[in-house]
């Protein structure tokens, strides 16, 4: 079984590489072709069932506890990049045909990503008791998967600060590639409050599932003063401020955009915490776990 | 069978003159059959635009033809034939095929990539199938550039973006909006460009229209073509707040809308992101404005330079465009080629010679005893069936070839005997004058003449 889902994992990052190479061919080309746009989205979702079924099969025959560590971790996050990006694409088809432009920053990350499971492959975690619980998978899960959307609000982020830029500076910039193949401000703004607005319900999950676990634990009962939990509660108070902003004081825009780029920052602080020691955590599980 | 085109257009022939040689609609299927009714003339499809007069016909001698095309249009306008002369071109060949091609694919438009012409070639070749005036050379050719401007419609950008200014003001309102269905436009004066760029964009779904200006009831109308609202040009700000997107082009010789009337609308419609375009000089719209959060101005030189690049972009794509159109005319001339009487006959009695030669040489491998003259006997019975069968036909096929349908006894010969290639045999090739080995070489069948 491990020989099989080595095989598939290696198809998925030969996917990864077409997609993430048709992406880019796409954004590059002088005319759109239909068949680098296929096959952009089909070696993207190649992947992320080739992943999928990596996870579940090895779950599946060498046990749960077995398969935690920093691999499984990082291809799950790469799992969800791709899901969320084709989820947004499926949604958006319709109505913007250049949201797919996106998938040049989201299927390299999720090919480096892979990179970084394979570089960590065999790595096994030892887990304790206390990590032992339906609790802990829910809450890392969840957490995955707000990371995994941050990432594309952050992608979406930068390209509507690209594209306000040349809207701002039609005289002496020319319009270029952004002009032509980026989404317009309206549907950036968009796409980036729904990915904040995922985000964030999963991020309120992960702190709330967390701190239920941390209470029913003697020893955890300090988590308050652990500084990963305290980071993740200034993330979420971030994105939550960005949320907040946007409707009470119109900062839709420019301003939001900062605040998803922010909040992002925050953000891959908060993930550090736990990976590299930097400062002492609850969460310190070495190679990323956390 | 010859391709001849005889045109002029903006860039031979002055306004007078293209103004005076015109086929309406309305008169277009009258004039097809006045031009086929020419001896000379087998088929024709008559493109009238307002840039470019062009016939297209076949003719089954290039100067003849040539020769009643200026007769007949001199005619039909009532235009002396000298003085027309100076300003028709004529392409003939590959050249005529080639020129309808890039007609098609607006490559030799006045603004290079415009929409308009592939439906205007449509419509004209439309018009003489329904006229009968067109068969199968000038029906297929006409099919072929149509789709070979297609095709180069979605394999370049070279009708991308805007190259006008009040397209160029749609085309950035469409980068701050994905769409302008259902958006609201506030009209500033009631000239002629305001009209000019609210046509744009009530045609790209801009639903509601404000329309204020110094006198009234130049408003009002102009509110109404839209059927939109007309407000007085004192509180016109106050209605801004409804607005997505602002066209101010009036004659005042100052601002007329300033940072601290913007700062107050923002602040109503909450940020809710606005578009200003100022087409007027002096301009109207303090440039200060632009740097409101979520407020995106442009002036007429903002415009200008996008439509500049535009332009820049659309000569890149242009030459990849060329391409195309080379590569569809070539399979077109191909094709062409295979209608040609001559060596359809020719790879004809190939096939048959080879047949017999087979078949001989099989039987008589039978036969060792035959003496050499009944050899020859026999040689010259099997000769004399295989020509005395296909006589008929290519003398046949030879007396249909002048006539206006005769390709489609040619397309049924090949079909029949399954002649796949192009070409007949080298030396039977020179024997007469033929479409194929004009496109092949024009230099030297214009210089035979």
């Amino acid at each position: 079984m491990e020989k099989l889902t080595i095989v598939l994992f290696w198809l998925s990052l030969v996917c990864g590489i077409t997609s993430s190479l048709a992406y880019i061919g796409n954004f590059a080309a002088k005319a759109e072709r239909r068949i680098h746009t296929y096959t952009a989205v089909g070696s993207a979702l190649g992947t992320f069932t080739l992943l999928m079924a990596v996870i579940f099969i090895r779950a599946n025959a060498l046990g749960v506890e077995k398969t935690a560590g920093p691999f499984t971790m990082r291809i799950i996050f790469s799992t969800f990049i791709i899901g969320v990006f084709l989820l947004i694409e499926s949604i958006y088809a319709g109505r913007s045909s250049k949201v797919k432009a996106f998938g040049m920053v989201v299927m390299p990350i999720s090919v480096i990503l892979q990179f970084l499971a394979w570089h960590a492959y065999g790595l096994t975690e030892k887990l304790s008791d206390q990590l032992k619980s339906y609790w802990v998978g829910i809450h890392v899960t969840f957490a995955v998967l707000a990371y995994a959307s941050m990432t594309v609000a952050l992608a979406i982020a930068i390209a509507y600060l690209l594209q306000e830029r040349q809207l701002r500076a039609m005289r002496d910039k020319k319009p270029g590639k952004i002009f032509r193949k980026l989404p317009s401000l309206e549907i950036s703004d968009d796409l980036c409050h729904k990915a904040i607005a995922f985000s964030f319900t999963f991020l309120t999950l992960v702190v709330a599932t967390g701190i239920i676990r941390a209470e029913m634990l003697p020893q955890w009962s300090m988590w308050y003063k652990d500084f990963k939990i305290l980071m993740a509660i200034a993330t979420w108070l971030v994105y939550g401020g960005y949320l907040v902003v946007r409707t009470t004081f119109g900062w839709q825009g420019k301003r939001a955009n900062m605040f998803a780029v922010v909040g992002f920052i925050v953000a891959i602080v908060t993930y550090l915490i736990g990976n590299t020691g930097l400062l002492p955590s609850i969460h310190s599980y070495g190679g990323g776990l956390g | 069978m010859h391709i001849i085109v005889a045109g002029l257009s903006h860039k031979t022939a002055p306004v007078e003159i293209r103004e005076k040689v015109t086929f309406p609609e309305q008169i277009l299927s009258d004039a097809l059959h006045i031009l086929t009714g020419y001896p000379s003339i087998n088929e024709a499809v008559i493109l009238s635009t307002c840039n470019r007069m062009e016939i297209y016909v076949i003719a089954g001698d290039v100067d003849k033809g040539k020769d009643d095309l200026t007769q007949f249009v001199s005619s039909y306008h009532g235009i002396i034939r000298d003085k027309l002369e100076k300003y028709l071109y004529f392409r003939e060949g590959k050249n005529a095929i080639l020129h309808l091609f890039r007609v098609t694919s607006s490559l030799d438009s006045m603004v290079l990539g415009e929409a308009q012409i592939q439906g205007q070639v449509k419509n004209a070749y439309d018009a003489a199938f329904e006229a009968e005036a067109t068969s199968t050379i000038l029906n297929r050719l006409f099919r072929h550039a149509l789709l070979a401007g297609k095709r180069v419609r979605t394999e370049t950008e070279i009708g991308e973006s805007a190259v006008s200014v009040s397209y160029a003001a749609v085309e950035l309102a469409k980068k701050v909006f994905e769409t302008l269905d259902g958006r609201t436009a506030m009209l500033i004066g009631a000239g002629e460009m305001i009209e000019l760029t609210a046509t744009h964009l009530v045609a790209n779904g801009v639903n509601k229209v404000i329309v204020t200006n110094r006198t009234f009831e130049r408003a009002e109308i102009l509110a109404a073509k839209y059927s939109g609202t007309a407000v007085p040009f004192s509180d016109f700000v106050d209605h801004m707040v409804h607005a997505d997107i602002v066209i101010s082009s009036t004659g005042a010789p100052h601002y007329i809308v300033g940072k601290d009337h913007i700062t107050k609308v923002m602040h109503k419609r909450k940020n809710k992101p606005i578009f200003f375009i100022d087409i007027a000089v002096p301009r109207d719209i303090d440039p200060e404005v632009a740097n409101l959060y979520n407020v995106f101005a442009y002036d007429i030189d903002d415009l200008d330079s996008v439509v500049q690049t535009n332009l820049e972009e659309r000569k890149k794509a242009a030459q990849i465009a060329e391409g195309v159109v080379e590569a569809e005319v070539a399979n077109f001339s191909s094709w062409l080629a295979s209608l040609e009487v001559t060596p359809t006959i020719a790879i004809l009695r190939r096939q048959a010679e080879e047949i017999r030669i087979k078949e001989l040489e099989k039987h008589l491998r039978k036969l060792p005893n035959l003496s050499d003259s009944d050899i020859n006997t026999l040689n010259a019975l099997t000769s004399a069936i295989i020509n005395k069968i296909l006589h008929k036909p290519i003398v046949k096929m030879k007396e249909c070839a002048n006539r206006k349908d005769g390709y489609l006894y040619v397309e049924s010969l090949r079909y029949l005997f399954d002649i796949e290639d192009g070409n007949g045999q080298e030396d039977e090739e020179s024997e007469t004058e033929t479409a194929a080995s004009f496109i092949a070489n024009p230099e030297f069948h214009q210089a035979n003449r």
